[in-house]
């Protein structure tokens, strides 16, 4: 039954919500209707009771006019008719107590909200007889008349049951439709957004999204694990692809090299040994920027201090000028492969063009700020975004004859990596000539254990 | 320094080459001919036996993409029942393939392309490693020192608080080399032969420097050093107590 019910159910959102409303136009009728005869049953006259009052207003007008003789005669047909009034002097009246409690409470409220539509009769009011609600009204200067036995319960009354319909339609139609955005439409959304997470989980991560839900739901869902996996596919061909390139490319390299080596003419076998590093050097630059292991490197303790002064030890001793100046240790949460190859990156692009390079590190609770300034021409302001794209050199054709050219991929490289720790990467010109690039990771230092 | 490495090398070192593309087999031969060793070229796992049967080796040169039984495989199977030195000629220089390597029991490796003269200087390492009983015996892997701890394979290093550290070669090359032998004065030239960077790259950093910048990293306060222990007129040694696993 259930599994036939989730059949017939529309699989789209708006399927769904054209039903909802349905369902819920449906309950409120057949509620309200219930409702209604429940009451009904119930053996309680629903009565308005501006009606009654109302009906008051004329037997004391009718009074009035009938005279003493007729008095007593309208007030036995009123009994036969089920209507138990009285006569009383207007003292009398005027003494009985006003009836206290919620339904009196609730009866002024609505006497209030909605004003009687007719004509009351002078100074009528409701007040307790025995305890029991009744209704008077001036018949004249000297007597009033008393209707007692009036309904009771404001909630069985004809003015309230419309309110009950229009409380009910409300109510349902809230309640349905606020359960129905959540479990339909938010929850499944939320819980996508979280296995998602951000593009790098996304992308790393390799179990499909739950593919359930409204058929919305579900195409997304399926759109995206299919744009997961060709990506995936992208990438793998094109590691793939890379890999067997060099991996090919290797032993006849390797071949070359041997030869050259045995060139006797030394010109020709430095201009030939050069190349080949080129070709080796370009080859190994595009392979490491398409890596993608880059971000499987697991987060762990390291002191970035001691990887800067290696750094500088292993540029120094490579014929370079690059001194660090900082704390002798910094010790952080990173990827520590990852960062050494981002500073190394930018050393690297410091000795290229300038003559030395000064590589600075300072941190505090929340932040750690490594520095790396040359004293080269700095980059044309204009270019400082666009040296972050890979394969992008600002000096085309020239440097790469002159054998000085990197391949366009080392800045790309670092701001890749930087982005990674979710930290920024700044190129500054130094106004006294010079580059400085800048890199800002949050990190919170983790106490020594 | 090269009238030194020729006085080691007599008898002339005898070097396998198990390398399939037989141009890079012919011209490698011919280097390291050059340089007064004597090499068999193997083509391939079942040439590299029947050679091995005939003869001794002081080296093996091995490639790792080979036709047949992988380079990798067959180093396995060689590390299982002897202990001569090879070293891997990778096609990829993955840090991956590099650990792979050395877990199975390689001493060395070479990235292709290489020069012909890089090849050299490290099977001359790896042969005066070995003449110092250093090589070829199963060396130890991880190291532990007041807390430290070295990690040969991957070639890290973490302070008693779990953080890595970061050395450079030359530097771990040397702490690796006093953890091999704590206690015992070593002199600057025994230094340097233990160690890669005596022959790749910076020849002439003396031995000092490295060692300063080693105690400025592992060392609580560099300039009254308590575990590198500078020895007069001797050379340093190595004063932590140093487990091997």
């Amino acid at each position: 039954m259930i599994a036939r019910f989730a059949r017939l159910r529309p699989s789209t959102i708006r399927g769904q919500m054209i039903l909802l409303i349905l369902v819920a136009v449906v309950a409120v009728v057949q509620i309200g209707s219930l409702l209604e005869r429940a009451t009904r049953n119930s053996g309680v006259t629903i009565t308005n009771p501006d009606l009654v009052t109302a009906r008051l207003g004329t037997i004391a007008l009718l009074l009035r006019a009938s005279g003493p003789e007729g008095e007593a005669e309208i007030l036995r047909s009123a009994a036969a008719a089920g209507l138990d009034l009285a006569i009383v002097d207007k003292a009398t009246a005027d003494a009985l107590s006003a009836p206290t409690g919620l339904n009196a409470a609730v009866g002024r409220v609505f006497s209030r909200v909605f004003p009687p539509d007719l004509d009351m009769p002078a100074n009528s009011r409701h007040v307790l007889v025995d305890n029991r609600l009744a209704l008077t009204a001036d018949l004249d200067p000297s007597r009033a008349l008393i209707f007692r036995n009036v309904p009771e319960t404001v909630l069985t009354t004809d003015m309230t049951s419309p309110l009950i319909y229009q409380l009910l339609s409300v109510a349902m139609l809230g309640i349905l439709f606020s359960a129905f955005i959540y479990f339909v439409v938010t929850a499944p959304l939320r819980r996508i957004a979280a296995s998602l997470g951000s593009v790098d989980t996304f992308l790393a991560g390799d179990r499909p999204l739950d593919e359930q839900g409204s058929r919305e739901i579900v195409d997304l869902s399926r759109t995206l694990n299919e744009l997961r996996d060709r990506i995936h596919t992208l990438i793998q061909g094109r590691t793939r692809m890379l890999r067997s390139i060099s991996h090919d490319l290797r032993t006849p390299m390797t071949r070359l090299r041997l030869r050259a080596e045995r060139i006797s003419d030394q010109g020709l076998r430095q201009q030939m040994l050069l190349d080949l590093g080129h070709i080796d050097r370009m080859i190994a630059a595009a392979l490491d920027y398409f890596r993608t292991d880059r971000h499987c490197e697991p987060t762990e303790r390291a002191d970035i201090a001691s990887m800067l002064q290696t750094l500088c030890s292993d540029f120094c001793d490579a014929g370079h000028s690059v001194t660090y100046e900082g704390p002798g240790r910094l010790i952080a949460l990173c990827q520590p492969d990852g960062i050494i190859r981002a500073m190394a990156n930018l050393c690297d692009n410091a000795v290229k063009f300038g003559a030395a390079a000064v590589i600075r590190l300072s941190g505090d609770q929340r932040q750690i700020v490594i520095e790396v300034r040359d004293d080269g021409p700095g980059i044309p302001p204009d270019m400082h975004e666009r040296v972050l794209e890979p394969f992008f050199r600002i000096d085309n054709a020239r440097a790469i004859d002159t054998g000085t050219a990197g391949y366009g991929l080392g800045l790309s490289i670092v701001d890749e990596i930087v982005r990674h720790h979710d930290g920024v990467l700044a190129l500054v010109n130094d106004p006294r000539g010079g580059l400085t690039a800048r890199i800002v990771l949050p990190i919170t230092r983790p106490a020594a254990t | 320094m090269p009238s030194e490495d020729r006085r080691q090398n007599t008898p002339a070192a005898r070097i396998l080459i198990v390398e399939d593309d037989p141009e890079i087999g012919r011209m490698l031969a011919e280097a390291l001919g050059e340089q007064g060793m004597e090499t068999d070229i193997a083509d391939g796992g079942v040439e590299m036996d029947r050679r091995l049967m005939r003869s001794t080796y002081d080296a093996i040169i091995l490639d790792v993409m080979l036709p047949g039984e992988s380079g990798i495989s067959i180093c396995r199977r060689l590390r299982a029942d002897s202990t001569t030195p090879i070293i891997l000629l990778t096609a990829l220089g993955d840090e991956v393939d590099r650990v792979v390597g050395l877990e199975i029991g390689a001493d060395d490796y070479v990235t292709k392309p290489f020069s012909s003269r890089e090849l050299v200087a490290r099977i001359r390492s790896l042969l005066r490693r070995s003449g110092y009983g250093a090589a070829s015996k199963q060396r130890p892997r991880t190291l532990r020192f007041d807390g430290w701890r070295i990690d040969a394979t991957r070639r890290q290093v973490h302070d008693p608080s779990n953080a890595r550290i970061s050395l450079t070669t030359a530097e771990f090359d040397l702490l690796y080399a006093f953890c091999l032998n704590p206690g015992r004065v070593i002199s600057r030239e025994e230094l340097l032969a233990m160690t890669h960077s005596g022959l790749a790259g910076p020849i002439d950093r003396s031995i000092d420097v490295h060692i300063s910048r080693l105690r400025q990293k592992i060392e609580t306060d560099p300039k009254a050093p308590e575990m590198l222990r500078t020895v007069r007129l001797g050379g340093y040694t190595f004063t932590a107590t140093v487990e091997a696993s």
